[in-house]
């Protein structure tokens, strides 16, 4: 019984590694077939009207760019594969196999399998349904991402130094395959072994979430309760399990006035010497006073680029803070805006505001610093996409003698639903994927030219380097309290351009993260994809990759380096 | 340019320093090393430990780089793929994947010669019997004794059907019996037409084998040239004879002297048996005895698809595996070994056969099966020849049924 279990065992490895290649494909269809929809949009808004498409890339240089690296980068990815396939497949397949054989994936499965579904209890939350599954949603995948980053990093580096250092090259070299056709092979192997966990893993979140959110056992409740329950899941549906187009309107341009005031405390005599640093807090002041709504006051942002809908709701999110210290109060108003003349006059047609509904705020206010969703019905929306907001500081019967603060970090913003929740899912695995390639790449890179402890150590930095890159650029501002001297203000901006240019060769995560949009309920756009692929996977993946090839071609195998 | 000369690889002042982390000269490895090698030859580079074989060989495989002179494979650079697929090396010891298997190591390999998969199969297949481990070809690689890798190491090597093998100490950590067929494998190849490089330190095995050897000593070469002139000693002669009186021996030690001289020094001894000899048959009696062993079992000869095989000996040797599977040899069923005395005098009577087919005969075993001849008929079935001669498969399914 033993040596059959055994026999089937060793028989499921043999061919785990043309399965999980399966799957590979399987979970890079949509994206091509979405990706290639898409792109068949593009061309035929080309073809109806080039005008309007040369104006929208013209507008949109990054993101053009971005879609042009990935559609080369992509091609020639699949071109260089389906010339050398028999020998990277060859080398992928026993990378796979080799990472099995080191029960690496097997442990770090296990890992997450067991922490995945103690989430729910172990985290604190506020105790609402949607905050729970906004956590699970969002640790679960942080937790994935980083287990699988750990093992991208673990697989390349100890993959490609234990062939050297265990002496394997002294005969897989002595084959006809190039070197950079081995470090390829190995990447790949790595990149499907990857998909295949990160899409399990996604797999296993997605089931325990569609757990919490299922219909409770409404017998044994009480109306009240039927009722609660009801709308907290309809909430999660709304709000957390969907992909949503967030609008918002840009905040006023207040470096004219910021300099102005500069100018004129110079001119006084009363300027600081920092001035960086007047700058900078002069700048914060001057946009929160832009966006504070004084008592009795109301405050107007018009939403552009929304579909027009004759039906459904869209959501608006904001975050305030009330100076008086309770909760914010007040109403906000959708206004529908009419040009029309005053009754009798000649003169020109004045801009006049028609109030379409009112939205009070609960007893007791809406929290301060804590982002709030109004639900608003989706035909106030203009046919030309504009949607027309009006807050007003005001309640009646209540003496309102404090100013209502907007938040300029997370500005207000009108949340429009564009899919279902399984697409932005979907994008959001793939940027996820992108920065594991690079992880990848840089760990054979860290492999090819250092010995294990060495290259894991360096590609471990780069990674925490990536991770903390945000916190770190700050550092790269403008020192915002020192009195420079001509000198120091030199050294100052060298100190500066190369630490920006050491943070942009970082594998840095977090500007391209889907995971906030996706526990908001944001919709993750293909945008955004394209640039994490260009970015993170070609870009800095295809160099650390032609950088591993570089030395690997030249390095003498036989000779291990400690 | 590919050499057209019949030279299969030439090394001209060949020097390898290596250099400490600062860069500086720390030992001169391979010190302005030149010879080359024709094809069809069994070259041996001896030398004792650290004189300079094993990096000349990693050199050779484009491994190490040269600090200067020049290394020509097949006219080409060393790192040329095109050079790379005439190529099969074996290292000294068998750096192979611990966790792959026989079978998934040899079509890993097979892979990387982008072999079609039924020829990886088959070669994988005829490898596994060649070097003996069709009974250990599940279990992965680590598990193997140092001989036994040795033997995967060598099937490896072969996988491809290489023009150039190259064989870094070849017999180290082989068993006599496995030393034995290494160095029959070799002679057979060099039959069949193939170049074999190997460096060693045992010079009894590169004696039996080697046409022409290089001494090297400190990087530098000592001494090039064919065996039988560097070992052939002018001044003295070596007689053999049977067994006779002591009076007929002082008459011949008279004889001698009379024509070399009175003071002229005549050694007569009983000849000993060698060793190797002396073990192969304390096996072979232990063999025939049918006791089982976990280890390596006895290989079969080289395999067929190995280029330069006549159409006679593939077919021989086709028949000498049917007859082994017929009787239930492969040990993947986990079956105990079977009796296999007609199999094994089938398989000496054969590839007594093949090696008298060969080109100038001058490879042979020197294990002798005792008892009497059997001729092939007696165990080659006609589904084997009916499967030689292409008859329809199913039909060879029934008489397979039919013979369990």
């Amino acid at each position: 019984m033993k040596t059959r279990l055994a026999d089937l065992w060793r028989w499921c490895l043999s061919r785990l590694p043309e399965a999980l290649f399966v799957l590979f494909v399987l979970a890079l269809v949509p994206m091509v077939v979405l990706g290639v929809r898409r792109l068949l949009v593009v061309i035929g808004t080309a073809v109806a009207s080039p005008s309007t498409l040369f104006t929208e890339a013209a507008a949109n240089l990054w993101l053009v760019a971005a879609v042009l690296v990935c559609l080369v980068g992509f091609a020639g990815l699949v071109v260089v594969m389906w010339r050398n396939w028999g020998l990277i497949w060859a080398v992928a397949r026993k990378m796979i196999l080799e990472a099995f054989h080191r029960k690496v994936v097997i442990v770090l499965l296990v890992f997450f399998v067991v922490l995945m579904p103690s989430l729910p209890f172990v985290l604190k939350t506020e105790g609402s349904l949607k905050s729970q599954v906004q956590i699970v949603l969002l640790y679960s995948l942080a937790l994935g991402m980083v287990l699988l980053s750990l093992l991208a990093i673990f697989c390349a580096t100890a993959s490609i130094c234990s062939e050297v250092e265990r002496r394997h090259v002294h005969i897989t070299d002595t084959k006809p395959l190039f070197r950079w056709q081995f470090l390829v092979g190995k990447w790949l192997g790595i990149v499907v072994m990857c998909t295949a966990v990160l899409y399990g893993m996604a797999g296993g979140t997605y089931v325990l979430i569609r757990l919490l959110v299922m219909d409770p056992d409404y017998d044994s409740m009480t109306a009240q309760e039927v009722n609660e329950a009801r709308d907290e899941r309809q909430q999660v549906l709304n709000e957390v399990l969907i992909a949503r187009r967030s609008v918002t309107t840009p905040l006023p341009d207040v470096s004219a006035e910021v300099e102005a005031e500069i100018e004129r405390l110079r001119e006084i005599g009363k300027m600081s010497p920092y001035v960086h640093s007047f700058r900078k807090t002069t700048t914060e002041q001057m946009l929160s006073r832009k966006m504070s709504v004084p008592p009795g006051a109301s405050h107007r942002w018009d939403f552009k680029g929304l579909e027009p809908q004759a039906s459904g709701w869209v959501h608006v999110r904001f975050k305030g803070y009330w100076q008086g210290g309770r909760g914010i109060h007040g109403f906000w108003w959708p206004v529908r805006v009419e040009m029309a003349k005053a009754e009798g006059s000649a003169g020109e047609a004045q801009e006049t505001m028609r109030r379409l509904m009112q939205i009070g705020a609960p007893p007791g206010g809406w929290t301060n610093n804590v982002s709030h969703e109004l639900k608003l019905p989706a035909r106030f929306i203009n046919a030309d996409g504009t949607l027309t907001l009006l807050y007003e500081n005001a309640e009646p019967g209540m003496p309102i003698n404090h100013s209502v603060v907007f938040d300029i970090e997370s500005p207000v913003e009108v949340l429009q639903k564009e899919q279902g929740f399984l697409p932005n899912y979907y994008r959001s695995l793939l940027i996820i994927l992108f920065h594991v390639g690079l992880l990848a790449a840089l760990g054979l890179m860290a492999g090819a030219l250092f010995s294990f402890p060495v290259a894991t150590l360096l590609v471990a930095c780069l990674f925490i380097g990536g991770l903390i890159s945000p916190w770190f650029a700050q550092f790269v501002e403008p020192n915002i309290y020192a009195r420079l001297t001509t000198w120091g203000e030199q050294l100052d901006r060298i100190w500066r351009a190369a630490a920006s240019f050491l943070l942009a060769l970082m594998p840095n995560f977090s500007s391209f993260s889907p995971l906030g949009d996706l526990v908001g309920g944001r919709s993750v756009p293909w945008g955004r994809v394209a640039s994490a692929g260009s970015v993170l996977l070609l870009i800095k993946g295809g160099a650390a990759m032609l950088i591993g090839m570089y030395f690997y071609a030249r390095r003498e195998l036989a000779r291990v380096i400690v | 340019m590919p050499a057209t000369d019949g030279t299969v690889f030439e090394l001209f002042e060949l020097t390898k320093v290596f250099l400490d982390f600062w860069g500086r000269a720390s030992v001169k490895a391979v010190d302005g090393l030149s010879f080359d090698v024709k094809r069809g030859e069994v070259f041996g580079l001896l030398g004792p430990n650290g004189s300079g074989k094993t990096t000349t060989v990693r050199m050779l495989l484009g491994l190490l780089f040269p600090t200067s002179g020049m290394v020509q494979l097949f006219g080409r650079t060393p790192r040329n793929v095109e050079v790379k697929k005439r190529v099969g090396y074996m290292p000294e010891e068998s750096h192979l994947y611990e966790y792959l298997n026989a079978e998934e190591t040899l079509d890993f390999f097979g892979r990387l010669f982008r072999l079609p998969r039924a020829e990886r199969h088959k070669r994988c297949e005829a490898l596994i019997d060649m070097v003996g481990l069709r009974r250990a070809r599940k279990r992965p690689v680590g598990q193997y004794s140092k001989g036994m890798a040795r033997r995967i190491g060598l099937a490896q090597a072969l996988i491809n059907d290489p023009d150039l093998l190259i064989l870094d100490e070849p017999t180290t950590g082989l068993d006599p019996i496995g030393a034995r067929e290494m160095k029959d494998l070799i002679l057979t190849l060099r039959d069949r037409g193939k170049t074999i490089f190997l460096c060693s330190h045992l010079l009894s095995d590169v004696q039996e084998v080697c046409d022409r050897i290089c001494i090297l000593y400190g990087g530098k070469r000592r001494a090039i040239g064919p065996v039988g002139d560097l070992l052939t000693t002018h001044e003295e002669m070596q007689i053999r004879m049977p067994r006779v009186e002591e009076e007929a021996i002082g008459k011949v030690r008279d004889v001698i002297r009379m024509y070399a001289g009175p003071d002229a020094s005549v050694e007569v001894s009983a000849p000993r048996r060698r060793l190797e000899d002396y073990f192969l048959d304390v096996v072979e009696e232990a063999r025939r005895e049918k006791l089982t062993t976990a280890g390596a079992e006895r290989g079969t000869v080289a395999a067929a698809f190995l280029g330069g095989a006549t159409d006679g000996e593939q077919l021989l040797q086709d028949l000498v595996k049917a007859g082994r599977q017929d009787e239930g040899g492969p040990a993947e069923s986990g079956a105990q070994p079977v009796a296999a005395v007609p199999v094994q005098r089938d398989d000496e009577f054969i590839a007594g056969l093949v090696k008298s087919s060969s080109r100038d005969g001058s490879s042979g075993r020197t294990t002798e099966e005792p008892g009497a001849a059997v001729t092939p008929e007696a165990v080659v079935r006609r589904d084997v020849l009916d499967e030689l001669m292409g008859t329809d498969g199913d039909e060879k399914e029934s008489d397979e049924d039919q013979a369990r």
